[in-house]
């Protein structure tokens, strides 16, 4: 008889008040945890493919021409500014969430320290292309400006949806969905910058 | 009989190129294993990409099941809601009681169909 009450019970919830499909996870969120495991696959291959053709490179053959070397100093003081970054990031993702009225400064202090990280590495690559390093004058070369390239075209869309998102955080219009998902991305923009700079750099 | 034949071929080429790897190693676009640190950087690469995807969609599943039984446990689902069934009149009337004590009488129509389910 239990069973038959609790059948009944279930035929009625769905006949007479049909269960509400709750969210579990916001759809933006998960659309975009999909959407960055796909581009960690594609940064995988990236980085598979320099390993496999440096491993195999004669002796001497894998360096830049006319002796130049890629400017690791420089790099690891964008590579701070590209952490500190994510930190406010995560700090403005506690105070939004506080609804504190200081999310937005801190969000927007996010998005000029990464644009710093993009500026600087624009920086480099003019002085590299100034000298000669560029994407036909080695393997090296080649792999460099697809692998960090690549990594700098995420950066400018991430630091675009991080841009919006603050616009919208002003404007009172900022849904918690849409926030999760910019945030998303720029951490998996920061993260996978590490894996890079210790593979082609060194 | 030929697909026996086939399997067969399957299995004895499987080991012997288990036995013999070197033989297994292709690399399809740059036809540069050969060297010792090729090779290493070729299985190792080949285990990275093979890892990876696994283990982001597994971590992927144990997240949205981990929110899914936190939600659960949050809101209690329709089907835990209580049942009354109480004999009244000489007749049976069936009564579904939400949390908050409203009350959802069930038709007769909807009970003969559950008795036909449940036999």
């Amino acid at each position: 008889m239990a069973a038959l009450h609790m059948s009944t019970w279930d035929r009625t919830a769905r006949v007479v008040r049909p269960g509400a499909r709750r969210e579990v996870v916001p759809s933006g969120l998960l659309g975009m945890v999909i959407f960055v495991g796909t581009e960690v696959m594609f940064f995988a291959g990236l980085i598979s493919a320099f390993t496999i053709s440096k491993a195999g490179a004669p002796r001497g053959a894998w360096s830049l021409p006319a002796g130049q070397v890629l400017p690791l100093a420089s790099t690891a003081v964008n590579t701070v500014a590209l952490f500190a970054s994510g930190a406010l990031l995560w700090i403005a993702g506690r105070q939004y969430r506080a609804r504190s009225p200081a999310a937005a400064q801190t969000l927007l202090a996010a998005v000029f320290l990464g644009s710093l990280f993009v500026m600087l590495q624009g920086r480099e690559w003019v002085g590299l292309i100034g000298r000669g390093v560029t994407l036909r004058s080695s393997a090296l070369g080649a792999f460099f400006y697809v692998i960090v390239g690549t990594h700098a075209a995420h950066a400018v869309a991430a630091l675009a949806g991080l841009g919006v998102a603050w616009w919208r955080l002003r404007a009172g219009r900022l849904s918690y969905g849409f926030f999760l998902a910019a945030q998303t991305f720029w951490y998996f923009v920061v993260l996978i910058w590490p894996v890079i700079y210790a593979r082609v750099y060194f | 009989m030929r697909e026996c034949i086939s399997s067969r071929i399957v299995f004895i080429s499987a080991g012997l190129l288990t036995a013999a790897p070197a033989s297994a190693l292709a690399c399809a676009v740059c036809a540069l294993v050969g060297t010792r640190n090729n090779t290493w950087a070729y299985q190792a690469m080949s285990a990275m990409l093979t890892l990876l995807p696994l283990a982001m969609v597994g971590a992927t599943v144990w997240w949205l099941t981990r929110l899914a039984a936190r939600a659960d446990t949050e809101r209690p689902s329709a089907t835990q809601h209580v049942i009354d069934h109480a004999p009244l009149g000489g007749a049976e009337t069936y009564s579904a009681v939400a949390p908050g004590g409203a009350s959802l009488a069930l038709s007769e129509g909807q009970v003969r169909r559950a008795r036909a389910v449940d036999g």
